[in-house]
C-alpha cells in the first residue's frame, strides 16, 4: 500500500498539472484500444477502430451532434447546405476557414497549412470511387450519386493510361453527381431522394484530405495522415499506440458546454492498444486511462449483482454507460431452399415451409442464447427487425415467433404436415465459429428440435465459409449480426430487399411486394408515411419469417469522473476535441 | 553451402505449406471474406502468384426467364464448364485456344428461357484461354439472373520460379511488405530490438545464475543440491503461465511493486518484472543441466587422482573443473541463442510488449506470409550461425575437440 501511495504522484503527474485549468500546463488524456488499428486512409483502412481513429484527424462535410447524443448532424466542413424540392440536389457551402495542417516533414506545404477547397472533397470522394484503389467504401457512394458506378467502370479499365486519364478527367470537369461549383461550394445530385444522405455523408468513407498526402513521394494516408481536425498526429507506432497533438491555431470554433471555451479543450490525447484484457482493466482502475470498455473481465472487477457498480467505484463517482448498439443478430433461413424456403409456384407447398420456418423460430433457446452467450447483460431481446436508435423503431409491433414455445411449435409442425418430424429430412444449421462453445450452444438448440421430432445436424464452418455459404444461398439456417453503419432503417430492410439478393440479403428472399414498399420506403423522409410502410414490411417479414430478431448488443462503458463532457454517442465512439480533465 | 542448403530448406517447407492451402489462401486471407473476386487476383499479384492480371477478360450475363434462376462457371481440369443451382453441369467447353474464341463458344450456351451474352474485351481477345483457369482457380463466377459477371484472366508464375524469385530476395535480405503494406524489415528490427531488450540480459543473468548454483552446490554438502533440486522441481512442476499470470497478479496488480501502463517510455521500469520471471522460470531447468554435467565430470578419473593430491575442493572446482565444463555449456547455449531474439511469447503477451513474440503469434493469426517467411528465413540463419559460434567456442576452450576436429 505504501508502494501504491509513492507512486501515485507520478501515475497522475500530467494530468494532476492540467488540473490548474487555466495554467499552460498541457492537457493530456489516454485511451487503451482493444485491437490494433491498421492505418488512416479511409479508402483502404475501413474497420471501426480505424475509422474511430480518423475521426480525430480527419473532417467530413458534416458531423454527429455530439450533445444531442442522436442521429442528428450538424455541419463540420459544411457552412450549410440546402436541398431541392425533390431532394435530389445537395448544395453545400464550405466554410472558409478550414485548413489541412500537415505535422509531418518535409511538410508539404511551407507553413503547413492549406485551404481546405470543393476541389479536395472531389478528390477525396472520388478516390474512394476508384476501381484502382479496391476500396472498402465504395458501397457507401454505390447506387446513391450520379455518375459514380460509371466512374468505376472508367477507372477499372484495362489499360492503366485509360484509368488515369478517366480520373484526371473527373477531377477536371467533376462527375455528373458531383459538381464543383467554386473553391467553396458543391453541388451533389443523387439517384433517388435519400432521406439519411447528411448521416451517410459523416461516415469515414466521405473524409476529406489533400492530394498531395496521397501523391507526393514518401508520403501515404496509411501512416501519415493529414487532415483539417482540431488533433493532428504527433507519434505513431503501428500496432502500438498513437499519440495526437493539438492542431496548432485550430480554426476558431466555441464549446457547445456553454463555457465559452475554444476547442479542443486537450492539448493531446492518447491512444494505447492494450491486448491484455485484465491489464486494460487494472489501468483503468488505476486511472492512467480515461475509459473502459467493459467485457467479461471488466465486470469481475467493478461490478457486484450483474451489473451494478461495486460501492468504492461508485464512491470514486465512476460513471456506468450501458446503451444497446445499432445492430440486430438474427436466426436467418435460407428462402431458396427446397426444404425451407419459398418455392415460386408451389402455393401449397410454400405455406407448409412457411409454417416450418416458424417452427424453426420458436424452438430457438433465445434465454440461454442470453444468459450464455451474452452474459445476460451485453444484450437486449430485439422486439422487432429494427434496433435503437433508428426513427420509429420504439413503436414497432413484437414479433410472435422469437420466444421458445415448444407447445406450438409442435402444433405447428403438425398443421406443416410433419406430425413429430415424420417426413421432415435432417435440417442443416452452418454455424460460423467452430468454438467448443458455439457448437454447445447450437447443440441446445437441436434438443429443443429434437423434442419434438426434427432433426437439426450442425455444420460448423469458418466465417469465410459462412459467408461463402450463405452468398450462395446454401444455408438452410444460419445466424447473422447486422450492424447499422448509419441510422437508417432501409440498411436494415435491405436485408430482405429482392435485388440484393447474395449481395447483403442473404436469406435470399424476394416478395414484390416487399420490393415495391422498400423502394418507397428508402426514399420517403421520417414521418407517418414511412412509419406506415416499414409497418407493412414488418407485417410481410413476420408472415413470412425469412429471419427472426434475437437480440441487439449493448455497448457498456465506464469512465472516470474526471474526464468531463463525456457523453454517450450510439454512432461513434470518440469526440476528443470536446473532452476535458480536472483535478483527480 | 552445407548453410544455403539448411536455410533454403527451411524456407521451402514453409513455402510449401502455406503454398498447399493448409493455412487457407494466402491471397483470400489477406484480403479479407468479403473481398471480390478481382480484389483476390490484384492481391495475388501483389504476392507474386500472378505475373498478369485482367480483372474482365470476359464480360457476361445470363438472361433468364426466372429471375431467381442463379448459375455458376467453373473451372477444373483445363475445362470451363457452367452449373445450374443444384450443381447439376448445363455446358462444357475445354480451355483451349483463345479467350476470344470461349467467349465466341459461350454465346452460343442457351436453354429452356435462358441464355449466355459474353463478349471478351478487346485487350484479352488474343490471350490464351488457359489463363481464364489460372485466374479463376477454386473460385466459381457467379451468374444470378441478369446481373453483369466479368471473368478474369491471369499467367500465374511457375511454382518453381516464385520459389526461386522469392528466396533471392530474401537472401537479399529483401523481405517485401506485410499485409498492411509496410516493410517487412522495418517492422522486424524495431520489434526484435525490443525483444532483445527482455531476452539477453534475462539470459545472461539466468545463466550465470544457473552456472553460480549449480558450482555452489557441487562444492558445498550434498545437502544443498537436495535443497535446490526440490526446489526447481517444485518450481517447473507447476506450468509457467500460471506461474506469469501469478506473479504478475501479486508484484503489479496487488504489491504495486511494478510500473504497470502501456508500452511507452522509459520502458526499461516495465521490462523489470519480465526479466525476473523469466530468470525465476529457467533458472531451474538450466541447473539442473549444468549440474549434471558437473556431476559427471567430478566422477571423472583424473579429478579423483587430483583430489588425491590434496588440491583443496574449492580450488579443484573453480580452476580444474571450470575450463573443462566451458566446452559443453558454449555449445548447449549457442543452441538456445536464436530464440533469444523470440523473445518470449508468453512474457510478451501478457506484459503487452510488442515483440518479435507477438508479432510471430499475430502473423500466424492473421495470415502475414512475408512476415513468417522472413522470420523462418532469420532463425535458420541465426541457429546456424549461433552452433557455429558454439563450436568456436567450444573448440577455443578445449585443445582436444581442436586436435579432433
Amino acid at each position: 500500500m505504501l508502494c501504491s501511495l509513492l507512486l501515485l504522484p507520478f501515475l497522475f503527474a500530467p494530468s494532476a498539472a492540467s488540473a490548474q485549468g487555466v495554467s499552460e500546463a498541457p492537457q493530456s488524456v489516454k485511451f487503451s484500444l482493444s485491437r490494433e488499428p491498421r492505418g488512416f486512409d479511409p479508402v483502404r483502412h475501413t474497420d471501426l477502430i480505424d475509422a474511430t481513429l480518423q475521426t480525430q484527424i480527419l473532417e467530413c462535410l458534416v458531423e454527429y451532434d455530439y450533445l444531442a447524443g442522436d442521429r442528428s448532424v450538424k455541419g463540420q466542413l459544411a457552412e450549410s447546405w440546402t436541398v431541392s424540392e425533390d431532394g435530389l440536389e445537395w448544395r453545400f457551402k464550405l466554410r472558409k476557414d478550414a485548413r489541412f495542417y500537415d505535422p509531418f516533414d518535409p511538410p508539404l506545404w511551407s507553413g503547413r497549412i492549406r485551404p481546405v477547397t470543393a476541389s479536395d472533397v472531389l478528390y477525396s470522394w472520388l478516390r474512394q470511387a476508384d476501381a484502382r484503389w479496391a476500396s472498402g467504401g465504395f458501397w457507401s457512394m454505390d447506387g446513391i450519386l450520379l455518375g459514380i458506378e460509371e466512374y468505376r467502370q472508367a477507372t477499372s479499365a484495362l489499360d492503366p493510361q485509360q484509368a488515369a486519364k478517366a480520373m484526371a478527367h473527373a477531377l477536371q470537369n467533376g462527375i455528373q453527381g458531383i459538381q464543383v461549383v467554386n473553391d467553396h461550394e458543391l453541388l451533389l445530385k443523387l439517384q433517388y431522394p435519400d432521406p439519411s444522405f447528411l448521416n451517410r455523408l459523416a461516415m469515414t468513407y466521405f473524409a476529406v484530405y489533400p492530394y498531395e498526402a496521397v501523391t507526393k513521394d514518401g508520403r501515404s494516408m496509411r501512416d501519415q495522415p493529414v487532415g483539417s481536425a482540431p488533433f493532428a498526429v504527433q507519434d505513431w507506432l503501428p500496432g502500438q499506440r498513437l499519440i495526437l497533438q493539438r492542431t496548432p491555431n485550430w480554426r476558431v470554433e466555441t464549446s457547445p458546454f456553454g463555457d465559452g471555451a475554444l476547442l479542443p479543450y486537450l492539448d493531446q490525447v492518447e491512444f494505447h492498444v492494450v491486448r491484455d484484457r485484465p491489464t486494460s482493466a487494472e489501468i483503468f482502475r488505476r486511472g492512467e486511462v480515461a475509459r473502459l470498455g467493459v467485457n467479461t473481465t471488466g465486470l469481475n472487477v467493478f461490478m457486484d449483482n450483474g451489473f451494478e457498480l461495486k460501492e468504492k467505484y461508485q464512491e470514486a463517482g465512476l460513471q456506468l454507460f450501458n446503451h444497446p448498439a445499432a445492430d440486430l443478430t438474427m436466426l436467418c433461413f435460407g428462402m431458396e431452399d427446397p426444404v425451407v424456403g419459398n418455392l415460386p409456384g408451389d402455393e401449397a407447398g410454400n405455406a407448409k415451409r412457411r409454417l416450418l420456418r416458424r417452427v424453426l423460430a420458436l424452438a430457438f433457446p433465445y434465454d440461454q442464447w442470453n444468459e450464455k452467450f451474452r452474459a445476460k447483460i451485453f444484450a437486449n431481446k430485439a422486439i422487432s427487425f429494427l434496433p435503437p436508435w433508428i426513427p420509429g423503431a420504439s413503436n414497432l409491433p413484437a414479433s410472435q415467433w422469437n420466444h421458445l414455445d415448444l407447445e406450438l411449435a409442435k402444433q405447428l409442425l403438425a398443421e406443416a404436415g410433419y406430425a413429430n418430424g415424420v417426413g421432415l429430412e435432417e435440417i442443416e444449421f452452418v454455424l460460423s465459429g467452430k468454438s467448443n462453445f458455439v457448437v454447445s450452444f447450437a447443440q441446445i438448440y437441436a434438443h429443443n428440435l429434437s423434442q419434438i421430432g426434427v432433426k437439426l445436424k450442425l455444420v460448423p464452418v469458418t466465417y469465410n465459409e459462412q459467408i461463402e455459404r450463405s452468398k450462395n444461398a446454401d444455408a438452410q439456417i444460419a445466424l447473422r449480426t447486422w450492424t447499422m453503419d448509419w441510422p437508417d432503417g432501409a440498411l436494415m430492410m435491405q436485408n430482405f430487399y429482392g435485388p440484393q439478393a447474395g449481395v447483403v440479403n442473404y436469406s435470399f428472399f424476394r416478395d414484390p411486394d416487399f420490393d415495391a414498399l422498400f423502394e418507397l420506403y428508402r426514399q420517403t423522409p421520417d414521418g407517418v408515411e414511412r412509419n406506415q410502410l416499414l409497418l407493412n414490411m414488418l407485417q410481410i417479414l413476420e408472415t413470412e419469417v425469412p429471419a427472426v430478431p434475437i437480440d441487439h448488443r449493448r455497448n457498456a462503458l465506464l469512465v472516470h469522473p474526471w474526464l468531463q463532457n463525456y457523453r454517450y454517442h450510439p454512432f461513434q465512439s470518440f469526440f476528443c476535441k470536446y473532452y476535458s480533465v480536472s483535478e483527480h | 553451402m552445407f548453410t544455403l542448403a539448411l536455410v533454403a530448406g527451411a524456407d521451402l517447407v514453409l513455402f510449401a505449406t502455406l503454398d498447399s492451402g493448409l493455412l487457407g489462401d494466402q491471397a483470400v486471407m489477406q484480403v479479407g471474406a468479403k473481398a471480390s473476386a478481382t480484389d483476390i487476383g490484384y492481391a495475388r499479384v501483389r504476392l507474386g502468384i500472378f505475373e498478369q492480371f485482367e480483372a474482365s477478360a470476359i464480360r457476361l450475363q445470363m438472361q433468364s426467364a426466372d429471375p431467381r434462376q442463379r448459375m455458376s462457371l467453373h473451372c477444373e481440369n483445363g475445362t470451363l464448364s457452367l452449373h445450374a443451382a443444384d450443381g447439376t453441369v448445363l455446358r462444357k467447353v475445354p480451355l483451349q485456344g483463345t479467350v476470344g474464341n470461349i467467349s465466341k463458344q459461350m454465346v452460343t450456351w442457351a436453354g429452356e428461357g435462358w441464355m449466355i451474352q459474353a463478349f471478351s474485351t478487346t485487350d484479352a481477345n488474343d490471350l490464351p484461354a488457359s489463363g481464364l483457369a489460372t485466374a479463376l482457380d477454386g473460385l466459381s463466377t457467379r451468374l444470378p439472373a441478369g446481373e453483369a459477371a466479368t471473368m478474369s484472366w491471369a499467367q500465374a508464375v511457375p511454382i518453381s520460379k516464385r520459389f526461386f524469385t522469392s528466396f533471392w530476395s530474401l537472401l537479399r535480405f529483401d523481405f517485401g511488405y506485410d499485409r498492411n503494406g509496410r516493410l517487412v524489415s522495418e517492422q522486424l528490427s524495431q520489434r526484435g530490438g525490443r525483444s532483445l531488450l527482455i531476452s539477453l540480459p534475462a539470459f545472461a543473468l539466468t545463466m550465470l545464475l544457473a552456472v553460480g548454483l549449480s558450482f555452489t552446490a557441487a562444492g558445498r554438502r550434498r545437502q544443498w543440491d537436495r535443497r535446490l533440486q526440490i526446489v526447481a522441481a517444485l518450481v517447473m512442476s507447476v506450468s509457467s503461465l500460471a506461474w506469469i499470470l501469478f506473479l504478475r497478479q501479486w508484484f503489479i496488480f496487488d504489491l504495486d511493486w511494478f510500473p504497470l501502463r502501456p508500452w511507452s517510455e522509459p520502458v526499461l521500469p516495465l521490462l523489470i518484472l519480465p526479466i525476473l520471471i523469466w530468470i525465476y522460470l529457467s533458472v531451474w531447468p538450466d541447473y539442473l543441466l549444468y549440474r549434471s554435467i558437473v556431476e559427471q565430470r567430478a566422477s571423472e578419473g583424473w579429478l579423483r587422482a587430483a583430489r588425491a593430491r590434496g588440491i583443496s575442493p574449492q580450488r579443484l572446482l573453480w580452476r580444474h573443473l571450470l575450463p573443462n565444463l566451458a566446452a559443453p555449456i558454449a555449445s548447449l547455449l549457442a543452441v538456445t541463442l536464436p530464440f533469444l531474439v523470440l523473445g518470449s511469447l508468453l512474457l510478451e503477451r501478457i506484459f503487452d510488449i510488442p515483440g518479435l513474440g507477438g508479432s510471430l503469434l499475430e502473423a500466424v493469426e492473421q495470415h502475414d506470409t512475408n512476415i513468417l517467411r522472413a522470420l523462418t528465413f532469420l532463425f535458420a540463419l541465426g541457429y546456424l550461425f549461433a552452433q557455429w559460434l558454439g563450436e568456436v567456442i567450444a573448440s577455443g576452450c578445449d585443445p582436444r575437440l581442436r586436435r579432433a576436429g
